[in-house]
């Protein structure tokens, strides 16, 4: 039974105590439902399932902004979940990060392995000499439409969704963690196994260049400044 | 006092600035190149919009087959689904705009397919269903459409004066060629559109054809005047 090392002046335990009791025992109930779903319990790996499983189906279709690769690859990431559960080690990080991480290896694998069909593709299906097919069309400006707000959102959603795929997939998986998964920079660290300063230097990069290719004419900006400061 | 931040400086600390993760002397020199500096006013602005965006992308449903997919490869567990959910499942997979869209255009193509056989749903009783009733209304219908054809092609005036004028002929040439119509030159000889009506009459089925010759019909007067 873990106890609040302090009290308040009330005679109740602090609030850091209590998050860090919480943390503690959220920990310890993890590692039960691992060590249950490792000793055959099929209700146990199911609960995990149904805990994860959407998580790691968004991560999977942000990043690769296919519905059809989204599906196989969250197959195949609980898949590896489900082989690997035996290296879960609650005191090194939490379930879910465990999770993410081991989704994230899968997608960069699944990037690597069909990298080059990429390069291809975009080489076939790019018109000679259009500078213009690397990028996203501009976003139109929310006040020349204000009547057609639904389309204007899912013309943004659109867009947003290419231009994600047009990052780098560092850049890409640190934006996802952070803006569409709501990690915290320490969580995210772990995810990807880099140092927290590198998180928020991708994030930072990241954003920048999300917004530089919903707005193309900013990069122009870029350019005229870039030599001068 | 710190020093005024050129553009790279401004862009490197831009997410913790937007954050309000600087020291307020930083936040303060971000605030004043923001100002002086419109490339990167702009920049902020768009990252910004970007980042609200982003919060607004919706997250995604978990599609229904996925996790039965996994369960059923890992532990070989079938997941108890309820009917309710199924039906739930079902009618988010049916009720999109192209498949409402495509089920009201088939109900269209029926409710004319229907009309043009003469079936009134308001009169269908249970046992006009019956495989004798299926089959005798079917007869009806295709002897309805023959006759109707038939009918539109005797009407039809290019017809009317070839007759007129194969007739005008006959009368000034009393004896008719001993020769069966040569169907390759169908257009120099008059007997021709003769070999079309025959052609139409015989190609009509075999129990039309049967009634056909039991009763005489006006508008295969064009082979009695062959005879």
């Amino acid at each position: 039974m873990l106890r609040p090392a302090s009290l308040d002046g009330n005679g109740r335990p602090a609030l850091a105590d209590w998050t860090e009791a919480s943390r503690e025992a959220l920990k310890a109930d993890e590692q039960h439902l691992v060590d249950r779903c490792l000793a055959g319990d099929a209700a146990a790996w199911e609960a995990i399932l149904h805990q994860h499983a959407r998580r790691i189906y968004n991560l999977c279709y942000r990043f690769t902004g296919r519905v059809e690769d989204a599906q196989d690859l969250s197959q195949e990431a609980s898949l590896r979940i489900y082989r690997n559960l035996a290296s879960f080690r609650a005191n090194e990080g939490s379930l879910g990060t465990w999770i993410l991480s081991l989704t994230r290896n899968l997608l960069i694998d699944h990037y690597r392995r069909h990298k080059y069909d990429r390069l291809t593709d975009s080489l076939d299906s790019a018109p000679a000499g259009a500078d213009q097919s690397e990028r996203p069309p501009e976003l139109a400006s929310r006040e020349t439409r204000p009547q057609e707000a639904g389309l204007w959102r899912r013309e943004v959603r659109e867009q947003l969704g290419l231009a994600l795929q047009r990052l780098s997939p560092e850049l890409r998986e640190a934006v996802i963690l952070r803006d569409l998964q709501d990690l915290d920079y320490k969580e995210i660290a772990a995810v990807l196994r880099v140092p927290e300063g590198t998180v928020k230097s991708r994030i930072n990069r990241g954003r920048i260049e999300l917004a530089r290719l919903l707005r193309p004419n900013l990069r122009g900006q870029a350019a005229e400044r870039g030599g001068g400061q | 006092m710190i020093e005024p931040l050129n553009c790279s400086q401004f862009e490197e600390r831009l997410s913790d600035f937007e954050e309000g993760a600087l020291a307020p002397e930083l936040a303060a020199a971000m605030r004043a190149h923001a100002q002086a500096c419109g490339a990167c006013a702009a920049l902020r602005q768009a990252v910004r919009e970007t980042a609200t965006w982003l919060a607004e992308l919706p997250e995604l449903e978990l599609p229904p087959a996925l996790i039965p997919a996994v369960l059923a490869r890992t532990t070989g567990r079938r997941e108890l689904v309820s009917w309710r959910a199924t039906l739930r499942s079902l009618g988010g997979i049916f009720w999109q705009p192209r498949v409402v869209m495509g089920f009201g255009m088939a109900v269209f193509a029926l409710a004319v397919l229907l009309n043009a056989a003469g079936v009134n749903l308001r009169q269908l009783r249970w046992r006009d269903l019956t495989p004798r009733q299926l089959a005798l209304s079917a007869e009806r219908g295709m002897h309805r459409g023959w006759a109707r054809g038939a009918k539109y092609y005797n009407d039809l005036k290019v017809v009317y004066e070839i007759q007129a004028a194969l007739q005008a002929v006959q009368r000034n040439q009393p004896a008719p060629p001993a020769a069966a119509p040569n169907h390759r030159n169908r257009n120099q000889d008059p007997n021709a559109v003769f070999g079309y009506a025959r052609e139409f009459a015989s190609a009509a089925p075999a129990s039309f054809s049967g009634r056909a010759a039991a009763r005489p019909r006006a508008n295969f007067a064009i082979e009695s005047d062959l005879s």
